[in-house]
């Protein structure tokens, strides 16, 4: 059992108000970049259940609302990175007892035909991906998110100048790395 | 004057302020900027190949976007599953709140509804056939032993809480059939497949395909097999038991079996550079069904049509079917796939799309065949691909 001490909860009290406005704003966009990380909606549901748990416990909640929306989006992709990680080492110890198929696990069934398809994409995107440092990782999933350079650099805590760096380091590997998949299934 | 960093270079091809980065130095300015990329051979060199990178980068990564994002509502079901347990809870303040099992079950119950989409699927495929049949002009002999043969397709768009309704009517019967005839088995050609599925196996012409993907197909057949939904009057009354509502299954429904023929099939894949599948085309022969027990199918129908949470669109959808007898529901989830009537070949056809626009199919029956061409592929491509099989 974990204590949680904070603003959920309290209706009546104006900084639960305040929770609730954070919670309506932020949570959609919050699954659009978390969702591109997790590639599961239930995965992607239970971390906004977490770090929206978590905000309520800090004093940032106080804060203006573009910096509670750059807390949210470091925790969830901090919280999605430690799922990767633990999902990973799952798959593996998955592969060994030879099932396989049970490691790709998505969260939208559209259809056998769509589904299949897709999975198979975003694996290969994943897979590419994986081999960016977080930093890099992390900017080309929000700008491809759709959020703009200061909130990028707000995110990750830059400076505003390094944004462009990051995705053009970024965006070099990922292709090096998703074009050398070629050839290989 | 030394030329902008690549990073500086990203930004403005964003629109996007460099702010000020130590060494883009005067290039923060945009105009400045805008003056020397305009005569600087090198740089516009680099802006061309940042380009093409971010080119190659963005539709990938877009194949990571949710299909859709949640709605209001759903925020709002997010938000009351956060804080409902310390609302409910009188012994707890608003201050100090604790997260007990009965909340993690509640998001394992959550997501346990989606990973059972598989199943729903195979539920909606009973309810579709079982639909099929309509009271209309139906002779009283007839009721005893009604039968289905697919001849064409309708589309029916679906919503979550038809998925939902589909899974509740799963928990009014049992479901038995061959499983292990769904897992398609490879073989080494189209050839080969038709001599396992007993019938001449179409091909598409290889000029049509999408650029990079293989020429050479991975074949892989299903056997035929049976699937039979029989109704269960003990697990339903559980069922609504557990859930504290009124029993609604008739009686006779108990024992009552809907058997569903699933057809052999055959799939052709043609894989892309990267060893995804690029395009898949499949063809199966057409899908029957019967109804045994002392229930017909139009009382199936009826029955199953009045499932308290099937959404009036899907109902209204399902009633307006005319050729009951022979026409095939598709169901199709209206929020996360878009389609569009058309003809391939002189017949009816349906085109679909995924979100993302980079995945599209076609599907449409003919002669007894129902077919499917589908994949990464433009729209046009996937048409012409399919009106080339021979």
């Amino acid at each position: 059992m974990v204590a949680v001490a904070g603003h959920i909860g309290s209706h009546a009290d104006p900084v639960t108000s305040r929770f609730d406005d954070v919670f309506r704003t932020n949570y959609a966009p919050l699954y659009g970049l978390t969702y591109r990380l997790l590639g599961d909606r239930g995965e992607t549901e239970d971390t906004l259940q977490e770090v929206f748990i978590k905000l309520a416990r800090e004093a940032v909640i106080d804060r203006p609302d573009h910096e509670v929306s750059a807390w949210l989006r470091r925790a969830c992709l901090n919280a999605g990175y430690n799922r990767l990680r633990s999902r990973l080492r799952a798959e593996q110890h998955v592969e060994e007892a030879g099932r396989l198929a049970f490691a790709e696990r998505t969260g939208d069934e559209v259809g056998p035909l769509f589904g299949v398809l897709r999975r198979e994409q975003q694996a290969a995107v994943r897979r590419a991906l994986q081999a960016l440092p977080e930093r890099q990782r992390a900017c080309l999933l929000l700008r491809h998110a759709g959020y703009s350079y200061a909130e990028i650099a707000a995110t990750l805590e830059v400076a505003l100048g390094s944004v462009g760096v990051l995705l053009a380091r970024g965006e070099q590997t990922f292709r090096d790395t998703y074009q050398a998949q070629e050839g290989t299934s | 004057m030394t030329c902008p960093d690549d990073g500086t270079l990203r930004a403005w091809m964003d629109d996007e302020p460099s702010g000020g980065r130590p060494g883009g130095g005067p290039y923060a300015d945009t105009a400045i900027l805008d003056e020397h990329l305009a005569g600087c051979d090198s740089c516009q060199e680099r802006t061309a190949r940042l380009h093409r990178t971010a080119g190659l980068a963005a539709p990938a990564l877009a194949l990571l976007a949710p299909l859709r994002l949640p709605t209001a509502t759903e925020v709002e079901a997010a938000r009351v599953r956060l804080v409902e347990p310390q609302l409910t809870d009188p012994q707890r303040s608003g201050a100090t709140v604790a997260r007990t099992a009965t909340d993690t079950s509640r998001r394992r119950s959550v997501r346990l509804r989606w990973s059972t989409r598989p199943l729903a699927g195979a539920a909606a495929l009973v309810l579709g056939v079982a639909v099929l049949a309509s009271p209309a002009g139906r002779s009283a002999a007839a009721d005893f032993l009604a039968q289905f043969r697919s001849e064409q397709l309708a589309v029916v768009a679906i919503d979550d809480q038809d998925v939902a309704a589909l899974e509740e009517l799963r928990q009014l019967g049992t479901v038995s059939g061959d499983q292990a005839a769904f897992e398609a088995e490879p073989v080494s050609s189209p050839r080969a497949a038709a001599r396992q599925a007993g019938f001449a196996v179409v091909t598409p012409d290889l000029a049509l395909l999408p650029p990079g993907v293989r020429r050479t197909p991975r074949v892989q057949v299903s056997r035929p097999s049976e699937v039979r939904f029989t109704f269960d009057r003990d697990r339903a009354q559980r069922w609504y038991q557990s859930r504290g509502e009124q029993p609604v299954l008739p009686d006779r429904f108990d024992g009552s079996s809907l058997v569903i023929s699933v057809p052999s099939a055959v799939t052709l894949e043609y894989p892309a550079a990267d060893g995804t599948p690029g395009l898949i085309v499949g063809q199966a022969r057409t899908v029957q069904a019967v109804a045994e027990g002392g229930v017909t199918l139009e009382e199936m129908r009826a029955f199953l049509l009045d499932l308290p949470g099937l959404s009036e669109s899907t109902r209204s959808q399902l009633e307006s079917i005319g050729d009951w007898r022979s026409t095939l529901p598709l169901p199709v989830p209206a929020d996360e796939i878009a389609w569009e009537s058309t003809t391939i070949d002189g017949g009816e056809a349906f085109l679909l799309s995924d979100g993302s626009g980079l995945l599209n199919a076609a599907v449409w029956q003919r002669d007894g065949f129902i077919y499917g061409v589908g994949g990464q592929a433009d729209i046009e491509v996937v048409r012409d691909v399919a009106a080339s099989l021979r």
